[in-house]
């Protein structure tokens, strides 16, 4: 049976699935995180430099002084190249520094930080704040940015290893998932393997230890083992209970009616012969409808074997002598060369050909010969069984199979066109240009 | 009428041109041209169809150039003027070069330092006398000058009017804490401040002065010959040296070959066109009195520029230097 999912393929899909989110997600957090403690690591340097500042304030007769310290500067400068940028205002005047430095505070937090994008590139600023003056609200404010591109860098550098990072352990788990895929379902593989290579007949329960998730399968499976082995038994025995049972009585009727036939007075001795005919010709189908249950047994259970068919022809042959004799009838048996030993069900084969010699005796006149040949034609033993009787109405099996219905032929050609087919092989029939029927199984060379 | 074109404002001090070639790049300039045309003559040798035109300009002219918009045509701008260069680059001025300067000693991969100016002291051997040899160090100079009687008139750059007065007096401030002490002792005997490299070294070789503090090395070198008194100092303390630099503006309109410009300027032939004082190897030289300290491209330098530091830093000096006043 073909199937087009497997239980590894959708298990891995899902695993697969699962890991890339949580790859996505880890590595998301992870680039924020690093984002987030670079633009720390970045607001300690500038929050120094603004307090410093700050610090250096002191009101003097014009207003306040300051200093702006050239050494805390030049360590923000040390930390990264970036542009750095600065401005300290006294209420709304700006004291020094770039005058359009954002320094918008809102709130009474005294240090603030903000990233705008100032001159054309992404800017990290720190304002801090404090009143001055005893009698006034005025506030000086310091504002201290710098510019955030090689953090930026950075943390993008970061991400990416972490990415590489979360990459390379995704594949790791990638791999991981398929060998513990692979190796869960490894009783379900032992048990086909296990299975596949099991005799037809083998009907023993599993034994494999098998994990619970599949042991109810494993259990049915066993129990279908034991019905199996209970249809088949039966069959066989019915076989054999029927072969005893059945043709017991009919033999007895036929004997019972010849003897009708000898005894009556003339008038009902052509109805005590009808008799006889009608119960042997039940006889003879009976035989065959069993031996045609039985082939189907023998090819369920598997009953080949290497056989010689040559050997096995002529013990037929030799079997039938006597039949043919009886008709005046002579077998001859011809191998146009050496024949190879067969891979086939021996019986299977010796009732097709007693079929078919059956046959030819019973259709071809007294003091002609049946032939049997066998050769080997492409690859495939072919046993033709050569009759001089009035051939086949029709060359096609079918017609001759159904024209046979009204009981000349019975179902002889039917198991004979079965055992070839379960064999590989087929039946072919067909008249002889100078009269007389001619039978062929061909059978596959192994 | 072409000048008018380059920037608001801006007077040339020259416009020189180098090579025929159709490809012209365009230099805006503090430097002599005489001391740079080696440089250009050769970048134009090695390459074909190319020209370079010079345009020779005060550092503070240049600055405000850039900033009141610069005309697409000038392609780099270079000077010695390094405070005014950070804070150009720092306001935006300049584009990143980065991917393709490799080793220079650059500034966000926008400002190229191209050559070195040492700072040296010049005294005139006549005036001082034999105690010269004494005079190893800053703090030896101050003690010498303390204990010196006879009265000596001294230079430097006046900062108020000069920028690189200012830059090393702010710089021998963050290096030397004695540097007011150097002034007060100047201050008490006679100190000249003057606006320009020339004026001092000429007074020094004149015996008008007998010590200029701060000169650049390279104007001087030119003069040992010619004026056997004279005699350069390098105190072994420290020896600070400007860099120059160059940047190519933001919309430059050939920014191609400015790049191969200045990638000539720095890489070995081009060194080698400079004179020897001023190229980037200085700072390995083995006669240098003590450690070489090339003023750092480094945006802190933005903050000496602001008035606030500015007002704060002639508070004292008016004070130190006022005695000769």
């Amino acid at each position: 049976m073909q199937s087009d999912w497997s239980i590894r393929g959708r298990l891995f899909g899902l695993w697969l699935l699962m890991l890339l989110l949580v790859s996505v997600a880890v590595y998301l957090t992870t680039s924020a995180v690093v984002e987030r403690s670079l633009q720390t690591g970045q607001d300690r340097n500038l929050k120094p430099v603004a307090l410093i500042i700050l610090d250096s304030v002191v009101n003097s007769d014009q207003g306040i002084d300051f200093d702006l310290p050239y050494q805390a500067f030049e360590v923000l400068a040390y930390s990264a190249p970036e542009r750095i940028f600065y401005r300290v205002t006294l209420g709304e005047r700006n004291l020094a520094g770039y005058d359009d430095v954002p320094a918008d505070l809102q709130g009474s937090e005294p240090i603030v930080f903000q990233t705008h994008s100032y001159r054309g590139e992404s800017t990290r600023f720190v304002t801090a704040r404090k009143r001055v003056f005893s009698d006034s609200d005025l506030e000086v404010t310091v504002t201290v940015g710098q510019t955030r591109a090689s953090y930026l860098t950075q943390a993008q550098q970061i991400a990416n290893w972490i990415a590489l990072a979360v990459l390379i352990a995704f594949a790791c788990l990638a791999v991981w998932a398929e060998a513990s895929l692979r190796h869960a379902l490894k009783p379900v593989v032992g048990i086909a393997a296990d299975l596949e290579v099991r005799k037809a007949d083998d009907f023993s329960p599993i034994q494999a230890r098998v994990p619970m998730e599949i042991s109810r399968l494993v259990e049915t499976l066993n129990r279908v083992f034991d019905q199996h082995r209970g249809l088949l038994a039966e069959n066989r025995a019915f076989i054999a209970e029927a072969t005893h049972q059945i043709k017991t009585p009919i033999a007895a009727i036929m004997t019972r009616s010849e003897l009708l036939e000898r005894e009556l007075p003339e008038t009902h001795r052509a109805e005590a012969h009808d008799l006889t005919v009608r119960a042997r010709y039940a006889s003879k189908l009976v035989t065959q409808l069993l031996l045609r249950a039985s082939l189907t047994y023998r090819e369920l259970v598997g009953a080949k074997e290497w056989i010689d068919l040559m050997a096995l022809l002529q013990g037929i042959v030799r079997a039938m002598d006597p039949t043919a004799e009886a008709k005046e009838v002579a077998i001859h048996l011809h191998a146009s060369e050496s024949v190879p030993s067969l891979y086939a069900d021996r019986v299977a084969i010796r009732e097709a050909v007693i079929c078919l010699l059956d046959n030819a005796i019973r259709h071809t006149p007294a003091l002609t010969d049946v032939d049997v040949e066998v050769s080997i034609v492409s690859g495939k033993i072919c046993i033709a069984i050569l009759d001089r009787g009035p051939g086949f109405p029709s060359d096609d099996l079918d017609a001759v199979k159904l024209a046979s219905e009204d009981g000349h032929v019975g179902l002889g050609l039917e198991i004979v066109n079965r055992v070839a087919r379960s064999h590989n092989g087929e039946l072919t029939i067909s008249d002889r240009p100078d009269g007389g029927a001619k039978c062929v199984i061909s059978l596959p060379v192994s | 009428m072409f000048t008018a074109t380059l920037a608001h404002g801006l007077t040339p001090e020259g416009n020189f041109v180098v090579g025929q070639g159709n490809q012209q790049v365009t230099v805006l300039g503090t430097g002599d041209f005489a001391r740079i045309q080696p440089v250009l003559a050769g970048f134009v040798q090695n390459g074909s169809d190319r020209s370079v035109r010079y345009i020779q300009a005060s550092s503070r002219e240049i600055d405000q150039a850039v900033r009141a918009g610069l005309s697409e045509e000038i392609d780099l701008v270079m000077s010695s003027a390094v405070d005014l260069q950070v804070r150009l680059i720092n306001d935006g001025f300049g584009q990143s070069l980065s991917d393709e300067l490799t080793s220079s000693t650059n500034w966000r991969g926008e400002l190229v330092q191209w050559a070195l100016e040492p700072i040296v002291t010049l005294v005139n051997r006549r005036l001082i006398g034999e105690d010269v040899d004494q005079l190893r160090s800053r703090a030896a100079l101050i003690q010498w000058l303390k204990h010196q009687n006879k009265a000596l008139t001294a230079t430097l750059y006046d900062p108020r009017e000069s920028g690189v007065g200012y830059l090393l007096s702010q710089q021998d401030l963050l290096q030397d804490t004695q540097f007011w002490d150097l002034i007060d002792q100047l201050g008490r005997h006679q100190l000249r401040p003057n606006c320009c490299s020339g004026e001092m070294i000429d007074q020094v070789v004149s015996g008008e002065s007998a010590l200029a503090y701060n000169v650049i090395e390279s104007y001087v070198t030119p003069l040992l010959e010619v004026a056997p008194d004279v005699q350069i100092l390098r105190f072994n303390d420290y020896q600070l040296a400007i860099p120059r630099t160059g940047f190519i503006p933001r919309g430059a309109d050939d920014r191609d070959l400015a790049l191969e410009l200045l990638s000539y300027v720095v890489s070995d032939e081009g060194q080698s066109r400079l004179s020897p004082t001023v190229r980037l190897a200085v700072l390995n030289r083995s006669n240098a009195g003590g450690p070489m300290k090339p003023i750092r491209l480094s945006p802190a330098l933005i903050v000496h520029l602001d008035p606030v530091a500015r007002d704060a830093f002639f508070k004292v000096w008016d004070q130190r230097s006022q005695r000769t006043r």
